[in-house]
């Protein structure tokens, strides 16, 4: 068993990994495709291994198998039955030194905005009776507890790379479809302070309005995009107002997407 | 509601330049404004736009596009309030 590593070393190789999520639309190699949950996780969970090893950690990987039915708005049926969910899924671990001792800790940006532990991660894949294995880091695909098969590796990443270039595609191909990159809005619902869900092409600049607003509010708009996309602005808004009658205002607000990708957003408002 | 100062700003006269900051939670509701430190009495001296990626999950970058209406160099504070 390795080093155990502080739960901050464990947020920055989350953070490391993390940081290569792909944009759905364009996708560009050597990204990782965690915003397609449905498939191809032992391509995703090597190739963080890889780049955790390079920055000078000693990761390993837990395998769970089961009836597992997670849930994900970046999936556009977002849970089961809508969507069928996985037979297994592997990710990579870290030992990790706690107040409590040493414990493993997952790294599943798939999943989760951070580290967690193998009994936090196991239970949101919704199946209590789900059989967890570890193994090395260097197994790439562990056939002989998923299908009774020998197991494989992949030193060079070759079959990695294969594996991410499936499913970086397939990603790209979902968000070219009519549901559009992730997340989808059918999985959300929207939180406090979100006035509405906006979708916006390519370089599109549209416009929305909201009615019915009391004038007597101090109210401030802005917006936040909720496709993931590192790198660069992805959008820019401004605010009109419109007196409609003594006691009521009209918003207007022109939303600008700044990248040749689509973009999904919220619309948030706050009064003072 | 909270305000803070992210950062200290000079822009040349004229000129037009973009700030970023990173790894603001995505939750929170941030605007963010300017406010110049060095007096030029009589005029507008700055405005600007912001921008924002979603960077992950639960964080975002804000980028801030400041431009000087004056012929002179402009200090500023670039100030942030969460909602």
């Amino acid at each position: 068993m390795p080093p155990p590593v502080t739960p901050q070393r464990s947020q920055q190789l989350f953070d490391l990994v993390n940081a290569r999520l792909c944009c759905p639309a364009s996708a560009n190699a050597p990204c990782i495709p965690f915003l397609y949950p449905d498939d191809g996780c032992w391509g995703r969970a090597h190739e963080m291994c890889r780049l955790m090893i390079t920055d000078g950690a000693q990761p390993e990987k837990v395998w769970i198998k089961g009836a597992l039915h997670p849930t994900s708005q970046n999936q556009p049926g977002c849970s089961y039955p809508g969507w069928s969910g996985w037979g297994w899924h592997v990710a990579p671990t870290l030992q990790v030194g706690t107040v409590n001792g040493v414990e493993t800790w997952v790294i599943d940006p798939a999943l989760f905005t951070g580290p967690v532990s193998q009994a936090t991660w196991k239970s949101v894949q919704g199946d209590p009776n789900a059989i967890l294995k570890p193994t090395a880091a260097d197994i790439f695909y562990y056939k002989s507890f998923l299908y009774g098969l020998p197991d494989e590796t992949d030193p060079t990443y070759t079959k990695t790379n294969q594996v991410l270039t499936n499913y970086r595609n397939l990603l790209k191909l979902r968000s070219a479809g009519p549901d559009g990159p992730p997340p989808y809005f059918a999985c959300m619902t929207k939180p406090a302070g979100v006035q509405w869900f906006g979708s916006l092409g390519p370089n599109q600049t549209k416009t929305w309005y909201t009615w019915g607003w009391a004038a007597s509010l101090n109210v401030l708009w802005t917006i936040m995009p909720l496709t993931q996309c590192p790198g660069a602005p992805q959008v820019t808004w401004r605010v009109r107002v419109e007196r409609a009658n003594a006691s009521q205002c009209t918003y207007w607000i022109m939303v600008t997407n700044l990248t040749s990708d689509p973009v999904k957003f919220e619309g948030r408002y706050d009064v003072l | 509601m909270w305000t803070g100062v992210q950062w200290q700003g000079t822009i040349p006269g004229g000129a037009t330049k973009r700030w970023y900051t990173w790894n603001w939670p995505t939750a929170w509701h941030v605007v963010w404004y300017l406010m110049p430190t060095s007096p030029q009495p009589g005029n507008p001296e700055l405005q600007w736009d912001v921008a924002v990626e979603r960077a992950n999950a639960a964080h975002c970058t804000y980028w801030i596009t400041v431009k000087n209406l004056t012929a002179s160099q402009v200090t500023f504070e670039g100030r942030f309030a969460v909602l």
